[in-house]
């Protein structure tokens, strides 16, 4: 096996497992970035793979295409998150501990591009996620761990659908994620598992329903961590359906679920994001809704074989936009926080760039990824109404990132003296690939015909007119509480634990409880969650309908 | 007497010798008695590798003596044995050096190791036994070599934790006397043999043996604490940590374990047993278990208690492998005797060095004990993953192979139990990994005892960072020769392709 291919997962585990020693420590943040230099070279460069028989229950590694689409992207994000961590946290005590964490998600994320067998993707899986938590807690914050107890709830119940299903998978005989699909389609459980792999990796991708972590968690992680659980580990949950699920075989059902999840979490993410003032948590929405847009992607290769090269395509390109610009905007977003007023006008400015492509502006990676969609789009059934769906849901998309620049704007500046030159510099290589970066990569050429220009052009130009409008004229917002739906849950969790009594040592799922003077908002926010409840159902039921109405 | 026929006796002669010196030393013979304890455990770990790589290559080891008319002593190595005989073996040596430490300056230890020696010798004889009579007779033995170490402390709730456990073991021995006696009215002396036994039994005297079946299982159950039958474990956690050790992963649960094992196996013969119709229920019986135990451990704030409801919980993999019907459900429950042992004795070697250093007892006092003892609560955590059965602990190897036997069996609902119980470990037990790694500490621990510049004394840390390394080494290395699951692999084919 090709030296570098090896080290894509254990160069990173090894320097984790090296921070755990406390002399060692402080080289281990300096050398960080480099340990994803073998990702690099490997994404980068063609490797042979090869079997490791004696690990586990007998393992394969080795980078295919798919691979190589979700390896790139993530080794350049942890390699510009880990410079960015090295110069966010350079005064934080415990920065040791975070890269601990931070380089064994590394090593599990950059792993499960290479991995090919099950046994090895669901161990490096499981370190990602595992890994995370300790991101997710970084901070010891009551909010910090709140979103650390709902985070991992969701990843055990993940882990836990994901292993019953990689079970009845494995029940062929093979362990192979090459022959995963198709022994996933002969199966007599065939449903069940696809049921079991919506959930399990929808955890990761925000699948609608159990998104709810992610809100919490991007707000509550520091920046660079935010920014590589959003833009790559998000990621790995999308690589798993793809090795998994039987895509490109007909089956209209699951087509039509994961349709109509994906378009109901593309709308309802932009409106609970609308909601929100905390630039992150729009940002996690807005990654909602983008993942919605995905999944509407991964539901149209269930329209047969025919649909499944162009959807893979539409999946992978638009995988890799959302990467970069997701990550530009999370490390822009931490940058402006340390700026005052007019440097933080600069900021703003380059934040422009990858909001606009997430929007699907011209000539950005988002127009790319939105015509790859499209051209997808075609083999469902429902084209024309998804097709329509996709270009409301980029208007959403323009109002969506608008609020988060307006938010940006907004923000109270933190005074600390930071590295401005070392955080700037990996925010400015992720705009360049933003920019450049897919269409290079893909040799894709744009499409610049007018009609092409006109029809990326006029949603954005739209959610632009619509989002001056209401600042000129309605400056009205309306508030729900990040993790929407979980808030009147997690009231339903603390009933019945109340009802169960005491001595469960279980980190109490409960919203932060608020003082007596503030207990009007908190009632506010209390209907609104129940609306936000409603207002989920509503959008599915209304979806459903959407979907199966002949 | 040939080698091959001493091996055996050689094996539980390390144990059974030292035992009985250890008796006649003088209290204060603190060297003598530690250097006669190590000398014992590594000689008998000596031996029983050099057996493990003769049963490998295929050869015999087997001791006989007439005891009764008609009725002998035999005591024989096959595959299945060196699987229960290896793990006691390696986590006695560690116990061994857990206990020295623990027990340090505390009176009555000449009987203490006395006791524990012979604890031990009595689970060679049960691995070794070449017949119901013999697996009996040892198993007789364990349970009263047992009580002196459970109340050792003398206090009124260990008295009442001994008693406890003498009144279920006992009973437990009575009604697997019973099953024996009637087995034997059947069919005279009942050797375990590869594929069972019973099979030639007429049709007519099969719904005997269900009920024999019923009789042994009940018996054996007491020990394997198989829910209604669990009641005396969690009272037991009384006693020692090196003894909850001892209870929950080298002998006492093991060997309840082990006797499903052979009873479903090396007696009835596991398609006999199918044909009987006696799997189904036993494979009910393991997931109530499973469940019920997940669910009580889930209730509990003492440490060692929730551990021990976790071993309820955990022990019944095993007999849900014995219970499914086919080569990938016997792997994973015979995998599951050596992964569940490396496990839990780490997790109670944990357990004991928060109690022993800090003076936690309680989940909730957990706060922050990551910082101070960071080496044991890296122990506790790979531990406790493995016992969720996250990849690549040796939790994970079980589940896999339980989960594929189940569809093979075509029990496919026991995958739910799997599942249900993986969230349900996670319940219990990621909560105490979040308060040790992520809780800020209290500003003072419960009983803090310095031991050592370590973080406490070497002899209780040490073991439990080699069992949490082992939990990883065997999970990773599954693949690998001699590898429990290897090893489990190699008794599957002895027993199914004949």
């Amino acid at each position: 096996m090709n030296v570098w291919l090896a080290l894509t997962p254990l160069a990173p585990l090894a320097l984790a497992l090296l921070a755990t020693w406390h002399p060692v420590r402080p080289w281990c943040v300096r050398l960080a970035p480099l340990a994803f230099l073998p990702a690099l070279v490997t994404a980068l460069l063609p490797s042979s793979g090869g079997a490791i028989e004696w690990l586990l229950l007998g393992t394969h590694f080795s980078l295919d295409s798919v691979g190589r689409a979700f390896l790139l992207p993530s080794a350049v994000l942890w390699t510009l998150g880990a410079l960015f961590a090295r110069a966010w946290l350079a005064r934080d005590p415990a920065r040791g501990r975070f890269f601990g964490f931070f380089l064994a998600a590394a090593a599990g994320n950059l792993g499960v591009c290479v991995a090919q067998d099950i046994a090895s993707f669901y161990l490096l899986f499981a370190l990602m996620t595992f890994s995370a938590w300790g991101l997710v807690l970084h901070r010891h914050t009551p909010a910090a761990h709140r979103a650390g107890g709902v985070y991992v709830t969701l990843a055990v119940l993940g882990e836990a659908a994901l292993l019953a299903a990689f079970v009845l998978i494995a029940a062929s005989g093979d362990l192979s994620l090459a022959g995963a699909p198709a022994a996933a389609a002969i199966s007599p459980a065939r449903d069940l598992i696809v049921a079991l792999l919506l959930t399990g990796f929808g955890v990761k991708t925000g699948v609608l329903g159990l998104h709810v972590a992610l809100p919490l968690a991007y707000a509550a992680t520091p920046a660079p961590g935010a920014a590589v659980l959003a833009a790559a580990m998000i990621k790995a949950g999308l690589l798993g359906w793809l090795r998994f699920l039987p895509l490109g075989h007909s089956l209209p059902e699951w087509s039509a679920v994961f349709i109509a999840l994906g378009i109901a979490a593309a709308f309802y993410g932009v409106v609970v994001g609308l909601a929100q003032r905390e630039p992150k948590t729009i940002l996690a929405y807005s990654s909602v809704s983008q993942m919605g847009l995905i999944t509407v992607g991964v539901g149209c290769a269930f329209a047969g074989p025919a649909a499944y090269a162009p959807a893979l395509l539409a999946v992978t390109v638009y995988a890799l936009h959302h990467a970069f610009a997701k990550g530009a905007l999370f490390f822009g977003e931490a940058l402006a926080r340390v700026t005052r007023r007019r440097a933080r006008r600069w900021v703003l400015a380059g934040l422009a760039l990858p909001a606009a492509a997430l929007a699907g502006a011209p000539f950005t990676s988002g127009a790319l990824a939105k015509q790859a969609l499209k051209d997808a789009v075609v083999f469902a059934p429902w084209a024309g109404l998804l097709s329509l769906s996709l270009t409301l849901a980029a208007i959403g998309t323009t109002l969506l990132m608008l609020r988060f620049l307006w938010c940006v704007w907004r923000a109270p500046v933190t005074v600390t003296r930071r590295p401005l030159a070392a955080l700037a510099s990996p925010w400015l290589v992720a705009l360049v690939f933003v920019l450049v970066g897919v269409g290079a990569a893909l040799r894709l050429p744009f499409d610049v015909s007018a009609s092409a220009l006109l029809a990326a052009a006029w949603p954005v130009a739209l959610g632009v007119a619509i989002g001056a409008l209401v600042l000129r004229y309605l400056r009205a917002s309306f508030a729900l509480p990040p993790g929407d739906v979980l808030v009147p849950i997690e009231r339903v969790l603390a009933a019945a634990s109340a009802l169960r009594g005491p001595g469960v040592a279980w980190p109490r799922l409960r919203a932060p409880s608020f003082g007596g003077a503030v207990g009007e908002i908190e009632r506010a926010l209390r209907s609104w969650s129940v609306v936000g409840a409603l207002l989920f159902l509503l959008l599915g039921a209304f979806t459903l309908l959407l979907v199966f109405a002949p | 007497m040939t080698l091959n026929t001493a091996m055996p006796l050689l094996v539980i002669a390390t144990s059974l010798v030292t035992g009985l010196a250890i008796f006649f030393l003088a209290e204060d013979r603190h060297r003598t008695r530690s250097a006669l304890n190590l000398v014992g455990a590594l000689a008998k770990l000596a031996l029983v590798a050099a057996m493990l790589w003769g049963v490998a290559q295929g050869d015999q080891y087997e001791a006989r003596f007439a005891l009764l008319p008609g009725i002998d002593l035999v005591l024989r190595a096959d595959a299945l044995a060196m699987l229960f005989v290896t793990l006691s073996a390696l986590l006695w040596l560690f116990t061994t050096i857990y206990a020295i430490g623990y027990l340090e300056d505390s009176p009555n230890r000449s009987r203490f190791f006395g006791f524990f020696s012979l604890c031990v010798t009595s689970t060679m004889g049960i691995a070794f036994a070449g017949n119901l009579f013999t697996f009996f007779l040892f198993y007789e033995l364990l349970t009263l070599s047992t009580y002196p170490l459970v109340a050792h402390r003398g206090t009124d709730k260990a008295l009442r934790a001994g008693n406890v456990y003498l009144m279920y073991t006992l009973g437990g021995g009575a009604v697997l006397l019973v099953g024996v006696v009637w087995l034997y009215s059947l069919l005279g002396n009942v050797e375990f043999m590869h594929g069972g036994v019973l099979s030639a039994v007429p049709p007519q005297a099969h719904g005997q043996l269900a009920t024999i079946f019923a009789l042994l299982i009940a018996g054996l159950g007491v020990k394997a604490a198989l829910v209604p039958l669990h009641g005396w474990l969690p009272v037991a956690m009384a006693a020692p940590a090196p003894v909850s050790a001892l209870l929950h992963a080298v002998a006492v649960v093991k060997a309840g374990a082990f006797g499903i094992v052979r009873v479903v196996y090396d007696v009835y013969g596991i398609e006999f047993a199918s044909d009987l119709g006696l799997l189904a229920p036993l494979a009910l019986v393991a997931s109530i278990t499973i469940v019920y135990g997940s669910l009580r451990a889930l209730m509990q704030d003492d440490l060692k208690r929730r551990l021990a409801f976790s071993t309820v919980s955990q022990v019944s993999y095993i007999v849900l492998g014995v219970s499914l019907f086919g080569p990938l459900g016997t792997i994973g429950g015979l995998a599951h005797l050596v992964h569940q042992g490396i496990m839990k004795i780490t997790l109670f070697f944990c357990a004991g060095n928060y109690a022993e250093t800090l003076g936690i007892h309680r989940v909730s006092e957990m706060d922050g004990a990551g910082r101070r003892m960071p080496l044991t609560t890296a122990a506790f955590t790979v531990a406790a993953f493995g016992m969720i059965g996250v990849p690549p602990t040796a939790g994970f190897v079980t589940k896999w192979y339980l989960g594929l036997g189940a569809l093979d069996a075509g029990m496919p609902w026991v995958l739910g139990v799997l599942v249900l119980s993986g969230v349900l470990n996670a319940a219990y037990f990621l909560p105490i990994v979040y308060r040790a790694w992520f809780k800020p500490a209290p500003r003072r621990w419960p009983a803090e005892v310095a031991r050592g510049h370590l973080e406490t004394d070497g002899r209780l840390l040490w073991p439990a960072v080699i069992t949490a390394a082992m939990t990883l080494a065997v999970g990773l290395l599954a693949a690998t020769a001699f590898s429990p699951l290897d090893w489990a692999k190699l008794i599957m084919e002895r027993e199914y392709v004949r």
